[in-house]
């Protein structure tokens, strides 16, 4: 097989670009959570949350009865029967449209009835298609339950009792919606609410089918923060009133601006209406997550029916929730990772320092910065080049800091690069600083510092949409013409085409950030002048304050100015920023309770670093002008950065145990 | 039912505004006259050939076209809006998509013929800052941030399983939003692409705008793009009647047209003339918020004439 058709069998990471259904059979890992967070299982109304990309539609897809009652399915789950999940996606953009701006509040609210309970009504038959699939005997007992039918004929006037004439009914139904909207005419417009529909059907569907005696039901509305405020009053009042028999759940991104109210006038309560459950924190440690993105990315190359020599690495077993056990055996996991860091292999900052070193761009500058050493001698200087490429690159940014000693350095040198010397730990935590510098400094230098699957999961903080973006932007750069017979003997990628893959990807995701509305244009603004004062600080020559990704701002206590606010919170709705408690910081008066850090997939674009190491500290104006200045009043923010970056004022101990630990 | 009857095209150079006649009563025009040079010209040349000259604007949160910020009409009342004996003038450098949807839809729903100008610009104003940061590219920022993506009211239709066609232009994010966004799920996705350009050559700026939203589209959506004379609203509304006949060809009820006129104003005006005439066609508009001194100049004048009793 040709890579080129595996490359773009991966290409499409999402999950709504796979399939007609909504079935994720086949394109499904069992996350390790998945007994924590079983969507069957739970008894109380769901809130599934979590970051943009991070996997909530598929997950909810899985437990739908599209995935459990999948055609191409060998087995089903034993308890697949207890709890039916009925996905509604809604068209959100078509829904919000339905505004009482112009349709009056009484009408709007008739067409999103009309809507959701005719989308509804085709979902719960499409259930009973999936499921009689499985289980033909659903179709004798369903042809047998007058009382069924009786009511299905109450909500749709229809006499005709068969799954395809109710399925076909609606979906004239939605096209005679979808007239009556536009001429804002509710006179022939079908009567229904989906909660009263489902409390209809669903009590003699299950009293009059053996099969789905002991059933209960969930409904998921999924994308539910893109539904207007009133329409996700109507779904809280849903909510509100769930029972064990039909509950009803959602799905949304995390930090989204949502209405908690109801229809009436109590308010919904997270804990006692609805639990949240976050996916993208729900991973044991960061070991697990990173095992979890091992297989996703094989999973996502197997999509091309290449074959795979690890006999239990097939997208059945990982989709199957029996056979988590054989994906716990530690040879399996070994060889799982073996083969993702063959794949994408890895190097040391000490490796990348060697490798760096064979580039004579690299070489004349690392000559040039260590020459400014007084004491060094020239022989020395070669010494430390040959034997030693991280200590004369790692030794770039050392000795732009005010503690510098050159003594030290000889005496380090003459100890013959002892791993007990005080220096060597120096080397540690500068060589990746120094390295960052090099290649934001020069145009014409480009080490591979964005390489491996290690920084790919450090790039992308884990997140499943940017890490596939990262891989699939690198195995585009490489020779697609070459035949692959399996899994194995996909080619391992170079670093520098996983590094120019990392820049490629970070660009398209920075194009993309304009598209994020409502404050798209916005929030691109504050990412590239974000990433510009962290570059400049990144490439300076002084290097005590290098690596800086996030920022805080000082504040009185309390809330933000509104303005900034608004942004902070899109920002971080679309995880362009990520907020972390703030930490102490001796030399603040006042802190605003948080910190942001840039989000590290756009470090390859900026050429600075991924890590988050050492914050900046903005006033409420700065941040203010940042956000919405003109260009001339972000010039001088610029221009005052370039000068303290120059300066060297800062305590460098300070910075080495903020490394360390 | 709309039709077209003639389109002249005039060089501003050949406009006395000294000798121009008041041939209407009415001009209708857009409220942000001041954003560049083009909008100053047409300023000036719509209250010579009008006795009355109204700015009109669209306000989306009560969906109603305002005249003058003084008389208001919902989108559901247009006839209401005074008819004249005469054709009247509709602004479509300066009007905004919906304003220009919503007074075409007047304007058919009373019988009232009406002529339509455009002013193409000279040139495109380029911004200084954002080049400087790693994009290789200059910037085209036309607009800031709007309110986000909306169909227009009386022009909605599904999105899910329908065929959105998208005018691209040369801010590319506009049209990233359509495919990023998690909202937007159409069935198939046709770009026009607005070729030949007003000016040889800025073709590709439009391209390298929207490549790798191009590719993106391609992959997930098996798009295609098509090629129409950026300043030709006839070409464009010809292109959605082949669509729309190939959409009917399938035979499934629901199935529709969305369309997302945000690439050049002409084309635009070819979507608006496609809806109006078309119904149970959707239309989908960002409401971005124009950047002043977005163009530069005056270039060619465009004159269009649209009868309504056809």
């Amino acid at each position: 097989m040709k890579l080129k058709s595996v490359i773009h069998k991966f290409s499409t990471a999402r999950a709504e670009f796979h399939s007609t259904t909504d079935s994720v059979h086949g394109r499904f890992v069992v996350p390790p959570f998945m007994d924590t967070i079983d969507l069957a299982a739970i008894d109380h109304s769901m809130a599934i949350v979590g970051g943009r990309g991070c996997g909530k539609t598929t997950y909810v897809k899985y437990f739908s009865h599209w995935t459990q009652f999948d055609k191409e399915r060998e087995d089903i789950e034993k308890d697949a029967l207890d709890c039916i999940i009925l996905y509604w996606k809604p068209d959100t953009a078509y829904c919000r449209s339905l505004s009482k701006n112009w349709l009056t509040e009484q009408n709007a609210r008739r067409f999103f009835h009309a809507l959701s309970g005719i989308s509804l009504l085709d979902e719960l038959f499409s259930s009973i298609e999936n499921i009689s699939r499985r289980f033909p005997i659903l179709l004798d007992q369903l042809s047998g339950n007058v009382e069924f039918w009786n009511r299905v004929k109450k909500i749709t006037g229809q006499d005709e009792r068969s799954v395809t004439s109710i399925k076909n009914w609606a979906e004239d139904q939605l096209y005679d919606v979808q007239v009556s909207i536009n001429a804002n005419d509710i006179s022939g417009l079908i009567k229904i609410d989906p909660k009263a529909m489902l409390e209809l059907l669903l009590p003699a569907l299950t009293n009059g089918c053996d099969l789905l005696g002991n059933t209960r039901f969930k409904v998921f509305v999924d994308e539910f923060e893109n539904l207007a405020e009133y329409q996700q009053k109507i779904i809280n009042s849903y909510r509100k009133h769930s029972t064990a028999f039909i509950s009803w759940n959602v799905a949304h991104k995390r930090f989204a601006k949502l209405s908690n109210a109801t229809d009436g006038d109590e308010k919904l309560q997270h804990g006692n209406d609805y639990r949240e459950y976050i996916l993208d924190e729900s991973f044991e440690n960061e070991q697990e997550e990173k095992f979890f993105l091992c297989e996703l990315l094989l999973l996502g190359l197997l999509a091309a029916d290449l074959k795979c020599e690890i006999s239990s690495l097939s997208p059945k077993i990982l989709g199957d929730r029996s056979q988590v056990a054989i994906r716990k055996d530690k040879a399996y996991r070994k060889s799982v990772s073996e083969l993702v860091k063959r794949i994408l292999p890895s190097e040391s900052n000490r490796e990348l320092a060697k490798i760096a070193m064979g580039m004579s761009s690299v070489r004349t500058a690392t000559k040039q910065a260590l020459a400014k050493i007084e004491s060094l001698s020239e022989q020395m200087i070669e010494k430390i080049i040959l034997e030693n490429p991280e200590v004369a690159i790692a030794t770039i940014a050392i000795s732009s800091q005010k503690s510098f000693k050159d003594q030290e350095l000889i005496s380090y040198v003459d100890s013959n690069f002892s791993t007990d010397h005080k220096y060597s730990q120096r080397v540690q935590t500068y060589l990746f600083t120094a390295l960052l510098n090099l290649n934001a400094r020069y145009s014409y230098i480009d080490i591979p510092i964005y390489s491996g699957f290690d920084r790919f999961c450090q790039l992308s903080i884990l997140n499943i949409r940017h890490f596939f973006d990262l891989c699939y932007s690198s195995f585009r750069l490489m020779n697609a013409d070459q035949e692959i017979d399996n899994l194995e003997s996909f080619p391992n990628l170079s670093l520098e085409h996983m590094h120019k893959g990392a820049i490629s990807s970070s660009t398209n995701i920075i194009e993309e950030i304009s598209t994020y509305t409502p404050m798209g244009l916005t929030l691109k603004g504050l990412v590239n002048r974000l990433g510009d004062i962290f570059q400049i600080w990144q490439k300076g020559d002084n290097q005590s304050e290098p690596e800086r990704t996030h920022f805080f701002i000082l504040h009185d206590f309390g809330s933000l100015p509104s303005g900034i606010q608004e942004v902070i919170d899109q920002a971080k709705c679309w995880r362009v920023l990520i907020e972390y408690p703030a930490t102490k910081d001796k030399n603040s008066n006042s802190s605003s309770g948080y910190e942001y850090r840039l989000n590290p997939i756009y470090a390859p674009y900026f050429s600075i670093s991924f890590r988050k190491i050492r914050r900046i500290e903005f006033t409420e104006k700065t941040i203010f002008d940042i956000c919405f200045g003109d260009n001339v009043t972000y010039e001088a923010i610029r221009s005052e950065h370039i000068q303290w970056s120059k300066s060297i004022s800062v305590i460098d101990s300070d910075i080495e145990q903020r490394l360390l630990f | 039912m709309i039709t077209l009857d003639s389109w002249v095209i005039e060089s501003p150079e050949n406009v006395d505004f000294l000798a121009i006649k008041k041939s209407y009563d009415n001009a209708y025009i857009g409220t942000e006259l001041t954003l560049d040079d083009r909008l100053k010209w047409i300023e000036q040349y719509s209250r010579s050939i009008a006795e009355s000259t109204a700015s009109v604007r669209y306000d989306s949160e009560s969906a109603e076209l305002v005249f003058e910020e003084k008389r208001r009409y919902s989108v559901n009342d247009l006839d209401q809006i005074e008819v004249s004996s005469r054709r009247v003038f509709f602004d479509a450098t300066s009007l905004l998509l919906p304003e220009l949807l919503y007074l075409m839809d007047w304007a058919d729903r009373v019988n009232q013929d009406f002529d339509v100008i455009y002013v193409e610009p000279d040139g495109y104003a380029k911004d200084p800052y954002k080049s400087k940061i790693g994009s290789h590219s200059p910037d085209y920022s036309l607009s800031e941030d709007g309110s986000g993506l909306c169909m227009l009211p009386r022009y909605v239709l599904p999105m899910d399983r329908s065929h959105l066609v998208v005018g691209l232009g040369y801010e590319g994010h506009r049209f990233g939003v359509l495919l990023i966004s998690d909202e937007i799920n159409p069935d198939n996705i046709t770009g026009v692409l607005g070729v030949p350009p007003f000016e040889l050559g800025w073709e590709k700026n439009s391209y390298s705008k929207n490549y790798s939203f191009m590719d993106d589209a391609r992959k997930n959506y098996d798009a295609s793009f098509i090629p129409t004379a950026a300043n030709d609203p006839l070409q464009n509304y010809q292109l959605l009647s082949v669509i729309l006949r190939s959409e009917m060809a399938m035979n499934r009820r629901g199935r529709g047209i969305n369309l997302a006129p945000i690439g050049t104003k002409p084309s635009a005006l070819g979507m608006a003339w496609f809806a109006i005439n078309n119904k149970g066609t959707g239309v989908l508009y960002d409401f971005i918020r124009k950047k002043p001194r977005r163009t530069e100049g005056v270039g060619k004048v465009h004159f269009w004439k649209f009868s309504t009793k056809g």
